[in-house]
């Protein structure tokens, strides 16, 4: 019993702990049983989640666990010296310190072995890797601290002086290691607001959680199974077969990160918390401009704040307008990870998106009908064959695989593929015309499941586990975001 | 509202997992419709060397073969006995001829077919493949799947690569040796390679059982081998499948019962082998 015990409060390198393993479910009833008795008590409340936030940190990251520590202590109390330094030249010495520490921290564990490896390329010399390995959530607490330290340098929140509050706003454990990036702004005043529940609450909580775990364990772990054979041997398999990976990356990616925000936002409101909304159907976005207002919103919205603006955003000019915009495409890329596809990736997407400025210019207007359709299929077309990029192994991989799809089309392949990966094919179609449908649609839905009595919420959560448990392999997928 | 909330979260969360912990405790199975309801890793959690099996590599494919793997122990033929300490391996002359292989078994097979593909298209060989997904020699043992197919495409040559959805099983040799026996009985005359699994962790005795059943001549021992895995951390990665299949061809070609001629492929030719797939599901009776 002891072994099982201590088993369960270890780390596992091999299966860290994520939303969608019994292992939370199970310490998630424990943590939510006493948070049922200290959620009034603001101080035992925050120890509390703190506390938990720390072990599934560790849980999911092992030791890693003190890099986390270290970055919250350093960004406190760098956060603090802004806030009561007056001089104006010592502040921005205080921030490009504290920038240049999380940067750094972020800059070693992610780059280190790409920087490396180029260094070696030029020199034409052996690489071998160094044994790093990135903790993980590294990119998103980096980032989170960052924006932190730039409002507070800015003006525009005034630090929190209890180290109790602001490591609870970094370390909260719904958005930990994937997201979204939460704003200062938004979460700070909730910390210790008091916590009140309401059936509204309990029923959106639930809703998320549900919606999250049918898009990431059912949907996007199933047809992962498919992608990762494609993608796993690029040019091997036919055009049809290839362009269906195409497809089905592109609802595995959806479903997998924007159902990992799904049900940390619905854990978050169970506790009582909000982290706002992080995607809306990206896919039904019309332009390239208008599908980085749906994808990812916290990141989208982070770059243009931290990055874009302060490199002048549209202030100097149209054309340094579209530099900037492309400048920062480039870093959010890299941001993605350290290697030259995803650099690529990003490239592209800040070409498209200068691109799209330069020739829609000044008309706001929205198009519609036909014209809308035809612009939708566009953007979502050009959105996914650069997330071929994104997925494959290597920039050859993923031209091998376009390849396939455009010279080696056969569609004799349509009718034995939908027979022998029937379901596969039923869930890219299902996933992506969801995107086709009106949005009122969707929040008819919700308030109609709002309306059902709590007890079917429950055998619908309980359907969900039990389908991802049909349709799962023999390990779970670990969440695409977690690499980044 | 005023209440506390929680504890009717708290319950329905608890009442979830009780579900699902005690079905995976429950011996049998339950059936909605013809769909057999899986179960959580709760028990082998609990208890790490009991029953575990694999999902399958690809998806959950239709059956679009014609076998009917109807529940039969097939009690004809010689009787199979364990090999003993006296036993020799056997050692036939190199065949040359054009070969037709029925290459059988597991999701294993997603990768090792296409390599074996290579083989044949550089040797003039022809390859019908045959995989049950999720399958165990408790399903081939059970049931006359393996001579259906042996009838149904007249092989010259049999590979069957069985095993790996049976690592964990408690007591195998008494409960599997028998299927086993039934397995290696329903090769009849055939020259066949049995294709052990590429453990992913110490298995509970499946290698040893087999061994002793089919003889060191007629089982590749997979598991000496060192893979790089796909993401479910048990396949072979498809380059690594490559690699495994080569050393079953080089054990077929020196160490085998039967040689034939499988000289390597220099490169990796288009398409696929004719494939029959079987829906991840038992025979009927089990």
């Amino acid at each position: 019993m002891l072994e099982r015990i201590t088993n369960l409060l270890s780390y596992h390198p091999e299966a860290p702990m994520i939303f969608n393993t019994g292992e939370f479910l199970f310490c998630f009833i424990i943590f939510l049983s006493v948070y049922a008795i200290v959620y009034k008590h603001t101080v035992s409340r925050l120890l509390y989640v703190l506390g938990f936030s720390l072990f599934f940190y560790y849980k999911s990251s092992g030791w890693y666990l003190l890099v986390l520590m270290a970055t919250i202590f350093t960004d406190y109390y760098f956060s603090l010296l802004l806030y009561r330094t007056k001089a104006k030249s010592l502040r921005t010495f205080y921030l490009i310190c504290a920038l240049v520490i999380s940067l750094g921290v972020l800059f070693y564990f992610k780059y280190t072995n790409f920087l490396l490896q180029n260094i070696s390329n030029l020199l034409q010399q052996p690489f071998s890797p160094l044994d790093i390995i990135l903790p993980i959530g590294i990119s998103f607490y980096t980032f989170q601290s960052i924006s932190y330290l730039v409002d507070v340098y800015k003006g525009e929140i005034e630090p929190r002086e209890s180290m109790l509050d602001y490591s609870f706003y970094m370390t909260f454990f719904p958005h930990l290691v994937a997201g979204p990036i939460v704003r200062a702004s938004l979460f700070l005043p909730q910390i210790r607001q008091e916590v009140v529940i309401k059936n509204s609450d309990l029923n959106y909580g639930m809703y998320f959680i549900i919606k999250g775990l049918f898009k990431k364990a059912v949907l996007a772990d199933f047809v992962a199974q498919y992608n990762d054979l494609i993608f796993g041997a690029p040019g091997t398999y036919s055009g049809f077969e290839s362009l269906m990976a195409i497809y089905g990356y592109a609802l595995q990616i959806y479903c997998d990160f924007s159902g990992y925000s799904d049900m940390a936002i619905g854990i978050a409101r169970l506790m009582g918390y909000d982290l706002g909304v992080n995607f809306t159907l990206p896919y039904n976005a019309a332009s390239i401009t208008e599908f980085w207002r749906r994808w990812h919103m916290s990141l989208s919205l982070w770059l243009r704040d931290y990055v874009y603006i302060p490199l002048g955003g549209n202030r100097l000019g149209k054309w340094r307008a579209y530099l900037n915009q492309f400048l920062t495409m480039l870093i959010g890329g890299f941001w993605h990870g350290a290697s030259w596809k995803f650099v690529f990736w990003g490239a592209m997407h800040g070409l498209a998106l200068g691109l799209h400025k330069w020739v829609s210019g000044d008309n706001k207007k929205k198009s519609t009908g036909l014209a809308r359709a035809a612009s939708i299929a566009l953007t979502f077309h050009f959105v996914i064959v650069l997330w071929v990029f994104f997925r494959a192994e290597t920039f050859e991989g993923a031209i091998l695989i376009l390849k396939q799809v455009f010279f080696d089309m056969d569609l004799s392949y349509v009718g034995p593929f939908i027979q022998t990966r029937s379901l596969v094919f039923f869930f890219i179609i299902f996933g992506l015309s969801y995107h086709v449908m009106d949005n009122r649609y969707f929040q008819q839905w919700k308030d109609a499941f709002r309306d059902t009595p709590f007890w079917f919420k429950v055998l619908v959560l309980l359907l969900v586990i039990q389908g991802y448990i049909q349709l799962r392999s023999e390990s779970v997928q670990p969440f695409i975001y977690f690499q980044f | 509202m005023n209440a506390n909330p929680y504890p009717k979260v708290i319950l329905a969360l608890t009442i979830i997992f009780l579900i699902l912990a005690a079905y995976s405790f429950y011996p049998g199975d339950v059936k909605v419709a013809t769909l057999k309801l899986k179960k959580t890793e709760l028990r082998e959690y609990l208890s790490p060397a009991s029953d575990s099996t694999l999902g399958p590599a690809g998806d959950s494919l239709q059956s679009v073969g014609t076998a009917k793997a109807t529940a039969n122990t097939n009690t004809d033929g010689p009787r199979i006995l364990p090999k003993d300490s006296t036993y020799k391996p056997e050692r036939r002359s190199m065949d040359t001829t054009r070969q037709t292989f029925l290459f059988i078994g597991d999701s294993m097979l997603e990768g090792l077919r296409r390599r074996m593909y290579d083989y044949c298209k550089e040797n003039g060989d022809t390859m019908v493949t045959v995989i049950w997904y999720s399958s165990s020699s408790l399903w081939y043992g059970n049931s006359d799947t393996l001579s259906y197919f042996i009838k149904k495409y007249k092989p010259t040559y049999v590979l069957l690569c069985l095993g790996a959805n049976e690592l964990f099983i408690r007591d195998i040799k008494k409960d599997r040796a028998s299927l086993v026996a039934n397995i290696v009985r329903q090769m009849g005359d055939l020259p066949y390679v049995w294709i052990g699994p590429p453990n992913w962790k110490p298995d509970t005795g499946i290698n040893d059982l087999i061994v002793s059943y089919a003889g060191s001549d007629h089982y590749f021992e997979s598991k000496k081998l060192t893979y790089a895995r796909s993401r479910d951390g048990a396949h072979p990665t498809l380059a690594s499948a490559r690699i495994w299949m080569d050393s079953v061809a080089s054990y077929i070609v020196h160490k085998s019962c039967c040689p034939v001629k499988l000289n390597r492929p220099a490169r990796f030719y288009k398409g696929l082998p004719a494939t029959v797939i079987l829906q991840p599901n038992p025979p009927p009776g089990l």
